[in-house]
Formats: C-alpha cells, sequence, structure tokens
C-alpha cells in the first residue's frame, strides 16, 4: 500500500510552524543541497548505475557484479559485508557477483547510495555515524519479520537513515556541526533541523533516494520515519531500529516506549532480546566496513 | 536520469517521430493524460487537461474531446495538488479516478515532468487521438507552450492492478501453505538469513519461530556441521538445487538427522535467497541402519556376515591393486582363515539345535578376542568362520595366528551342564598379488580346510601352490568323471573269488569298477570313487556297474550253453553303498536289470559294508530282505572294520561275511609262529562267528601260500586275492573261463595270472593297501 502523499521535494514547506522560521541561508542550504543531489551521481557514476541497474528486473547477480567491478572501492565494501556473520556466510564469499547474492540488491543499492554521498569519508563531526547507522539497519532488519516486511529493506533503509546528516553537513559547514553539537539527543537534533531548514536530515535522506532512483516506496516510507503519526511498517522498522540504535550509543537518550513507536506491535522486552546480538553484529560490519 | 531521455532530443525531431509517437501513445492500452498549469506560478491556477488518449478515455468514461480544458482534479482526484506535480523530476502517486459514471477507483499516476523548451507538438492540436491530423507540422504552434508547465501522466491500468492483486493473492496461497504444511519449511530472502520458517521447523527445533529468523536458525547447526551447511547455502543462493543430510539440534539439546533440500528462488530486485525444506530423517536413517546392520550381520553371533565378508574382501584387494607399496617386494600380508567347526553337527543332533547355537555364539566370542583391531572375524554360514588377518608377513606368524585360533576352539565349552571339547579344521590363503576375486580366496581357503579335515581335523592348512594343484585337478578330475559316468566309459574288472583247492575253481567275480583318464591315465579307483560320493555320481556308478556286469555273466552263461566255454562263474558280486541301498527304487532297479539281463536274482551277489548297514539299519533290512526272499545274496563287506555289535549281527538279512583283508594281511606278517599268533585268533573268532550264525565266510586279500594255508584250515568258504588273481578285465577273465575256470596259486606273481591282464588294469597296488575305515573301496552296486 502507497500513502497518496509523495515526497515532495526539498520545498520547506512541510507545515506552516517550519516555514516562517527558515531564514535565506537555510534557503541557500536546500538549494545546494539539491544541487548535490544532482551533481554527487556525476562524481560517482559507477555507484550511480548500479544504483539503476538493481531497480531493473533484468539485472542479476553477474551483470550486476561486472558493473559494480569498475569501482573497486564499492566492491571491496560489498565483499566485506558479504562475510559479515549478519548473513551467515562467514569469509566463504569470494567472488564479487556471489557477494552481491548474498547480501542481495537491496544492500548492494545502499551501499552504491552510501558511496555516492562520500559516507566513506565521513565528516569527523559525525560522531559514530556508522556505529549508529549499521547499528540501525542491523536492529531495523531484526525487527523486520516480526512488523511484516522484508528485512533487506528494513536493512538498508535504516543503514541510510542518516544520510541526510552527511549531506547537510556538506552543505551547510558552518552551521550545521554547530547545531549537532548543541542538540542534547536525536529529538533535540531533528526538532533543531526543522527549525533551521524546516526539514530534518532523515527527510533529507529520502529526498537522496528519491532524487537517486531509490524505489519510490523506500524513500517514501524513510520520510515518514521522523514524521508524527502513522507510518508504512517499513517506516515502523527503521523507527525502532533508530530508537535502539540511540539508546546503544546515547546515553543522554530518553528511551521512547517502544509500543508507542510500533502501535503495541513489538514490546520492550523483545527490543532486550536485540539489543546484545545486534550489538555484536553491527560492531563486526563496522570494523568491516570502515578499516 | 529520465530528464536526460526527455531533455535535448525533441529540438531537431523529425516530425514524422514525433507523429509515429504521438500515435503510439494515442493508440496504447495505457492511459496518458498531458495537463498543464500557467508557469508563472499562480498558485490559484489549477493543472488542466490538454490532451487524453483513447485509453483514458475508456477508463474515465469520457470522450477524449471533453476532458481538455478540464482541471485535472476532476477526473484524477488528488492529482491537482501543487506539491505532487513537480519540475525536477518525476513523481508517482496515488489518485482516485472519477468516472462519469460516478464511481472512484484508487489508482496510481506517474507524473513526468516535460522540459521547458521541449519541441512537443501543441497539446490543445489533438483533441482526438483517434482522429487528429498526426501529420500536422507542430512547429507552428510553439509559442502555444510559452508560459505553461506540462506534465504527462500515466495513469496505472486497471490490468496492472488486477496483476499484482494476482501476484498477491499467489504469495498469500503459498504462505498460507507453507505456513501450515507439515513439512518443515524455511525461506530466505537474502543469503543465509531467513525471512520466514513455518510452525513444522519451529517445532522440529522446539523453540518459538520468531527466533530462527534471520541467521538465528543457524545457532542450531552443529559445529561440525555448519561449514557443510553453509556451503549448501552458498551453493543454492549461486543457483544450484542442493541436498544435503545434515543434524540440527534442538532446543532440549537432543540431535536429529534431518535432509535439507534447497532450492533457488531469485526476486527481482532483491537479488538471491532460496526456500528449503527441511525433512526429520532421524527414524528413517535408524529405521535403515539397523536393516544395513542386519544385511551385513550374522545375527546369531553379531559377526558380520558373508556379504560383509565379501565386501570387506573387495575392498582391500583394491586397496592392496593401489600401488602405494612401490618398491615393497612383499604384500601386506593379508591372510584369510577359514575355521570349520570339526564334528559340530553331532553337537547339534546330539544336544539339540539351542546348544549348537550357544556353542557357536561362544566360539564367535573367543575367535573375536583372538584378533586384533583391523582383523575381522565373519561368520558367512553354518559351523563355518572366517577371519581376515593382518600382518601374516612370514609362515611363523601364519603358525602363531593359526595355533591361536585353534587354541581358542579348543578349550572346553560348557553347555547344558555339559563340558564339550571342540575340535577345528584351519584353512589359510594368503592374499595373492594381485589379488584375485573375493569369492575365489574363500573357495581356495575352503579348499584348505578340507585338506586339513582330510588330514584328520583339528588342523591347520596353508593353501601353498601345492594344494591349490591338487584341487584344480580334483575339480578337473570331477569334471571328466561325471562326463564318463555319463558316456558309459568306465571299465569294469573283475577279481575271481575261488573254492580252496589246488587247482582253485572260480566260483564268483566280484565286479569292480575301473576308470582310465583319457589324458592321466588310469586313475586311483579311491580317489574317483571318493570323488564321485563328494559329487552324487555314485548311483550312476553303481548303476553302471551292476549292468555291466550283469551282461558280461549273461554273456559267459551263453557261451558255456553253446559250448564256447566250459565254465561260467555262479554269481557277480557287486558292491552297494549305503547311498544307493538307501535310495528309493533301489529294489526295482535291481530286479529289472537283472530280468533284463536274462538272469536270476540268485545270480546276484550284493556286497554292502558294514558301516552302510550301521546307518540305517531299519531301511536297509527291509530292501535287502525283499530281494533275499527272491534269492539275492548278500555279503558284509570289510567284517570286522566297522563298530557294528555283534549283538545285531544275528539280525542282519546277509549270507556271507567277507573277512577285511586287514586280518588277512596280518596272518601273513605276524612274527609269532608259522601260522600267525594274535591275528589268528581273530581270523579264527570271525569264522567260527560266521558259522555259529550260518554264514558263508570270504577271505579277501590272500596273497601268500600261508595265509591260504591258514585261511583253508580255520574253514573258509572262500578266497579271494593276489595268490589266485588280480582285477582283470572282461576279455583276461573269459580266457581264464576258457582255460576251464580253474586258477593256481601264484605267490610272487607280480602280474596277474591272466596273460592280458595287465594292460587295461588300473594302476599299482590298489587292492594290496590297507585301506582306510573312511575311504570307501572301490565297488559297484545296482541302483
Amino acid at each position: 500500500m502507497r500513502a497518496t502523499e509523495p515526497v515532495t521535494g526539498l520545498s520547506p514547506a512541510p507545515g506552516p510552524a517550519a516555514t516562517s522560521s527558515v531564514d535565506d541561508s537555510a534557503v541557500a542550504v536546500l538549494g545546494r543541497l539539491s544541487a548535490a543531489l544532482d551533481d554527487l551521481p556525476a562524481q560517482r557514476p559507477v555507484a550511480a548505475r548500479v544504483i539503476a541497474e538493481t531497480d531493473d528486473v533484468r539485472s542479476d547477480a553477474r551483470s550486476l557484479g561486472h558493473t559494480l567491478g569498475f569501482d573497486p572501492a564499492l566492491t571491496a565494501k560489498v565483499l566485506r559485508l558479504a562475510n559479515s556473520a549478519y548473513f551467515g556466510l562467514s569469509g566463504r564469499v569470494g567472488a564479487p557477483s556471489f557477494a552481491i547474492t548474498v547480501v542481495g540488491f537491496a544492500t548492494v543499492r545502499s551501499l552504491a547510495v552510501a558511496a555516492m554521498a562520500g559516507l566513506e569519508d565521513t565528516p569527523a563531526v559525525l560522531e559514530s555515524f556508522w556505529e549508529r547507522s549499521l547499528l540501525t539497519a542491523v536492529a531495523a532488519g531484526e525487527i523486520a519479520a516480526r512488523l511484516g516486511v522484508k528485512a533487506p529493506d528494513a536493512f538498508s533503509l535504516g543503514m541510510l537513515s542518516r544520510l541526510g546528516q552527511a549531506l547537510l553537513v556538506r552543505c551547510d559547514p558552518e552551521h550545521y556541526p554547530a547545531l549537532l553539537a548543541a542538540a542534547g539527543d536525536r529529538e533535540e537534533l531533528l526538532e533543531a533541523e526543522n527549525r533551521r531548514y524546516g526539514v530534518t536530515h532523515t527527510r533529507v535522506s529520502a529526498e537522496a533516494l528519491a532524487a537517486w532512483s531509490f524505489p519510490e516506496d523506500l524513500a517514501h516510507a524513510l520520510s515518514q520515519v521522523d514524521r508524527a503519526g502513522w507510518a508504512v511498517p517499513l517506516a515502523v522498522a527503521v523507527r525502532v531500529g533508530l530508537e535502539l540504535s540511540e539508546r546503544i550509543v546515547d546515553p543522554a537518550h530518553t528511551p521512547r516506549p517502544v509500543e508507542h513507536l510500533t502501535s503495541g506491535h513489538v514490546r520492550e522486552a523483545e527490543l532486550d532480546a536485540l539489543r546484545l546480538p545486534v550489538q555484536r553484529t553491527a560492531a563486526d560490519m563496522v570494523r568491516l566496513l570502515t578499516s | 536520469m529520465e530528464l536526460e531521455a526527455w531533455r535535448g532530443r525533441g529540438d531537431d525531431l523529425h516530425p514524422g517521430v514525433s507523429a509515429a509517437l504521438l500515435h503510439l501513445v494515442g493508440a496504447g492500452d495505457q492511459p496518458v493524460v498531458v495537463v498543464s498549469r500557467p508557469a508563472d506560478g499562480l498558485p490559484v491556477e489549477v493543472p488542466r487537461i490538454r490532451w487524453a488518449n483513447a485509453a483514458a478515455a475508456d477508463l474515465l468514461g469520457v470522450a477524449a474531446d471533453h476532458l481538455v480544458d478540464l482541471a485535472v482534479s476532476r477526473v484524477l482526484r488528488g492529482a491537482g495538488a501543487a506539491s505532487v506535480l513537480l519540475h525536477e523530476r518525476s513523481t508517482r502517486f496515488a489518485v482516485q479516478a472519477l468516472t462519469s459514471a460516478g464511481s472512484a477507483r484508487s489508482t496510481e499516476v506517474v507524473a513526468w515532468p516535460v522540459p521547458l523548451g521541449t519541441a512537443l507538438s501543441r497539446p490543445t492540436h489533438l483533441r482526438s487521438a483517434g482522429a487528429a491530423p498526426l501529420g500536422e507540422r507542430p512547429g507552428s504552434e510553439r509559442t502555444a507552450l510559452e508560459g505553461e508547465d506540462y506534465w504527462v501522466l500515466q495513469i496505472a491500468l486497471p490490468s496492472d492492478e488486477r496483476t499484482s492483486a494476482t501476484l498477491r493473492a499467489a504469495e498469500e496461497r503459498f504462505a498460507t501453505l507453507a505456513q501450515s504444511s507439515p513439512v518443515p519449511t524455511i525461506v530466505s530472502d537474502v543469503g543465509a538469513r531467513l525471512s520466514h520458517v513455518n510452525d513444522a521447523f519451529a517445532e522440529l527445533l522446539g523453540v518459538p519461530a520468531d527466533t530462527l529468523h534471520g541467521t538465528g536458525w543457524l545457532a542450531h547447526v552443529p559445529e561440525e556441521e555448519r561449514a557443510a551447511v553453509v556451503q549448501a547455502v552458498a551453493d543454492v543462493l549461486d543457483g544450484h538445487r542442493t541436498a544435503l543430510d545434515t543434524r540440527l539440534c534442538r532446543a532440549d539439546g537432543q540431535l536429529r538427522w534431518v535432509q535439507l533440500r534447497l532450492a533457488p528462488s531469485r526476486t527481482p530486485g532483491y537479488g538471491a535467497g532460496f526456500i528449503a525444506t527441511v525433512e526429520d530423517v532421524t527414524e528413517r536413517l535408524a529405521r535403515e541402519s539397523r536393516l544395513a546392520y542386519q544385511a551385513q550381520h550374522d545375527l546369531l553371533t553379531g559377526l558380520p556376515n558373508r556379504l560383509a565378508l565379501l565386501e570387506h574382501l573387495s575392498a582391500l584387494s583394491a586397496q592392496q591393486e593401489r600401488p602405494t607399496r612401490a618398491g615393497h617386494g612383499s604384500g601386506p600380508g593379508i591372510g584369510v582363515l577359514v575355521v570349520d567347526l570339526d564334528d559340530f553337527k553331532t553337537v547339534n543332533d546330539g544336544l539339540g539345535p539351542e546348544a549348537g547355537d550357544e556353542v557357536l555364539v561362544e566360539v564367535a566370542r573367543r575367535l573375536s578376542r583372538t584378533v586384533r583391531g583391523a582383523d575381522l572375524v565373519a561368520r558367512p554360514g553354518g559351523d563355518e568362520f572366517v577371519l581376515v588377518c593382518h600382518d601374516l608377513v612370514d609362515a611363523d606368524a601364519v603358525a602363531a595366528t593359526a595355533r591361536r585360533v585353534l587354541d581358542a576352539v579348543l578349550a572346553p565349552v560348557d553347555v547344558n551342564g555339559l563340558r564339550l571339547r571342540l575340535g577345528a579344521s584351519v584353512g589359510v590363503v594368503l592374499l595373492p598379488e594381485p589379488p584375485g576375486p573375493p569369492e575365489e580366496l574363500l573357495r581356495d581357503a575352503a579348499i584348505a580346510v578340507a585338506e586339513a579335515k582330510a588330514a584328520g581335523g583339528g588342523r591347520w592348512q596353508v593353501l601353498d601352490d601345492a594344494v591349490r594343484r591338487t584341487a584344480r585337478r580334483t575339480l578337473r578330475l570331477i569334471a571328466d568323471l561325471r562326463e564318463a559316468v555319463a558316456r558309459g566309459a568306465l571299465d569294469v574288472a573283475y577279481q575271481p573269488v575261488v573254492q580252496p583247492g589246488r587247482p582253485a575253481e572260480v566260483v564268483g567275480v566280484e565286479a569292480l569298477v575301473r576308470w582310465r583318464h583319457p589324458e592321466f591315465g588310469p586313475v586311483d579307483p579311491q580317489t574317483f570313487v571318493g570323488l564321485a560320493e563328494r559329487s552324487n555320481l555314485v548311483a550312476a556308478l553303481d548303476a553302471h556297474v551292476l549292468t555291466v556286469a550283469l551282461r558280461d555273466l549273461a554273456r559267459w552263461r551263453a557261451g558255456v550253453a553253446a559250448g564256447d566255454l566250459p565254465h561260467a562263474p555262479r554269481w557277480v558280486a557287486v558292491n552297494v553303498s549305503a547311498t544307493t541301498l538307501s535310495a528309493p527304487g533301489f529294489a526295482e532297479g535291481v530286479r529289472r536289470r537283472v530280468a533284463d539281463a536274462g538272469l536270476q536274482l540268485a545270480d546276484v551277489c550284493l556286497e554292502v559294508t558294514e558301516t552302510a548297514l550301521a546307518t540305517d539299519l531299519l531301511a536297509c533290512r527291509t530292501v535287502l530282505e525283499g530281494l533275499r526272499a527272491d534269492g539275492i545274496t548278500v555279503a558284509v563287506d570289510d567284517f570286522g572294520t566297522g563298530f557294528s555289535s555283534l549283538a545285531y549281527l544275528k539280525d542282519l538279512p546277509v549270507d556271507h561275511l567277507k573277512v577285511d583283508r586287514s586280518f588277512v594281511r596280518d596272518l601273513h606278517s605276524s612274527g609269532d609262529g608259522p601260522r600267525g599268533g594274535p591275528a589268528r585268533a581273530v581270523a579264527a573268532a570271525v569264522v567260527s562267528l560266521a558259522r555259529t550264525l550260518g554264514l558263508g565266510v570270504v577271505a579277501e586279500g590272500v596273497e601268500t601260500l600261508e595265509q591260504d594255508a591258514v585261511l583253508v584250515e580255520l574253514g573258509c568258504d572262500y578266497l579271494q586275492g593276489y595268490l589266485y588273481s588280480r582285477p582283470v578285465p572282461a576279455d583276461a577273465l573269459v580266457e581264464v573261463l576258457r582255460a576251464g575256470g580253474t586258477l593256481q596259486p601264484q605267490p610272487a606273481a607280480p602280474a596277474p595270472v591272466s596273460p592280458v591282464g595287465s594292460a587295461s588294469v588300473g594302476p599299482a597296488p590298489v587292492s594290496s593297501a590297507p585301506r582306510p575305515a573312511t575311504v570307501p573301496a572301490p565297488r559297484q552296486v545296482p541302483a
């Protein structure tokens, strides 16, 4: 099922309250952001092609592997991830095309998007960016089945949910770090982002996905993550992932009852049970992807 | 990216191409409308339809002409919002399609912005896609584009919805099926991570289903199996259907054997996953392994059976054939020992089969203790055991092993409160190089056992080349003998039985079978009669001799009647084995042959050994009494060598006793006096016994005048032996008869009395050698 409201671009008008507070420099940031979304694919053309091919029904692991092969750094990431404990085949994956088979197209696409957004060199101000992103991804993937969504989708969206932060640092290098530093926890950060730009970084992430030809429903789901009210199950899975990752990484984070986040589908006890395995798996991936 | 496709292509587009594209869209199944709104951004202006194709008109139930200039939100609710139509890129959103009939239908729209400056025809020009003159040049209307932003709206077809609904339904059916299937089923959507497991799988492992999602299920694969399982998963993800037997650990710690069958499944846009069924085969395997055990083991002793033994030997042969020991002169010294219990039948018959089984179990246990780890003890059947032993590098090692085996069997066994002492014969064969078929090995070992048994049992025999040669020759002889019997190619020789006197009158003849092998020459009668007994040829042999002997006697009688011969024997004696005697139809056979030859039963004497009589006294008595009543005479052959008791001797239906040659020989060799010592007393006792019972006495093996004199003095009725004549061919006997039918004793004579006899008679001193009791004397019998 698809919600009637589409991803609407970066026009800072999701609500009347936000519109007024956006100043001129913020508008300029959004403009730069929009330009960046246009420019980045040209800078990583292989990644852009990989993204396009993952959505093409005619693609298979072999053809995708062939394309991927033109970007050795991205290939290495896919291979390392395929050999992580998460996919259960530790150490057995040698060929890129097989690695794609193992991690699935969705994850390959996410890695390509991450590469395109320049996440390989995460800005220093984004403290423990990959740790948080992978905790979110793993947790969202683990909870996916409970919510009736595909784990690979949840995993890849979880991984890219913070993508917008990197883009904001890139396009607003003066103010965004300050915004980050001032925010006590994720909630505060989202509020600050909304105040300054009229959008949250999650929303920016969603826009990037939409701009880069990610499947619409994934981008759409991501745009719902930090929006109040009902959300598609995939967005709920990412919410759970974000919540767990913040609980693990950020001691200042005030836990939000997971029952509220999931309309009662997931209970606190389940989240607690996930905590350790998620932490272990994510740590393994962080090591593989950032080394 | 889509924008790229639109941008910059239209400027120099040939009008024919635009017309063709327009025609395609106009005639296509996909509902398409083109909308525009003023570009100056006045928010109050709503997008209006500028063109619609026939499919869109059909969907909305309004003629294409009437759609033009309508606000798009009038027919596609939700498509008019400023937020859904973007300049930057295509958007996809849900709308309600409102038809003229008033119904609303949820569908989706993809909106493609038309880049500014694109040389498209002015949409108003295209009022009716079906009827518009397509070739019209659009360039002239170009200015109409200015000030308007255009979008092309593709409306999802209802049939697309149906297709996806059908797919969803199929998916749900599959999910329901898998969920309720009794076969444990798992579904991966990526890598080894499971997205779905059914209840049966969760039940198999005894845990809630959701703990098995992701890689959780791998925790139930035991460490030592994990590599194989992961490899199988890798294979299936690579597109190969795979199956493997492995184990899974239940929550309660119990290990279950399962068969994992994995089939690849590929979801476009997701990559590869798999669907697998996990069949619990623990019970089946247990049953199969039980059956396999039973197929390979002797159920009484638990030892490997014949099949397992043959497989073991085959494996050893295969191993040995591989040149692993290059440069090593001798083989690895593998020996096959066949252990055959001596007299086991006695135990079985005497104490019952249960006792026999107990003995076998005990022997099996002891034999198993005598061998080392890599060695094998098998029971191929009956009272036979086979050991396959390694490291029999030299004769000493073979001897030590064989000795150990014999000792193990010889130790007393307690059964039913009785202490039994068993014996065994052991045949040993060393694995030759190159190794032959296992069956041949076992046959060779059986030959060695037979040799050991023939040598008296309780010993072991290695099958060396000499033994093997003998055995091969034996097999050849049996085959040739069978053929000779079938062809009637056996000769009959006659040894005269005389009444004492000077000269001695020939009163009867004993018919003796002789065989001249076409290649080996004359074959020792002891040898081939033994072979005949082993190969069930005795009856045929006996029948042949009786027929020939009766024919010859009839001819001699005819010769006398015709005046050609002055004398003919009063009877012909033929030997009858116990087998022949107890065969059904024996008496009738004799009567028929006698009648066929035109003779009387009184012309025939049946010679039966004491042992044969003792074997089945009652049956023998019935048969023999019947024949005796009609005049046949019966002689007890080899009297004194058996163990028949004097008590029933008086009941035997016999007419003569034939004193065994061993008593006669001792009369000759005794040093206690000129006329024998204790031997004479024995002979005297036999003769006197016969007299008491009213039986006639025939002495066999008379070779010297001294023996002759003693026997005559003791009162023997008839004499038979080299002193008078060796067994001779029929024509040589005819010469004797022609000469009057009398013989003079010739003590030192190396050749038979007859001048022609030596040529066709068997090899040298057959009848002079004392015959062991176990080997039957040459004889012939009617059948």
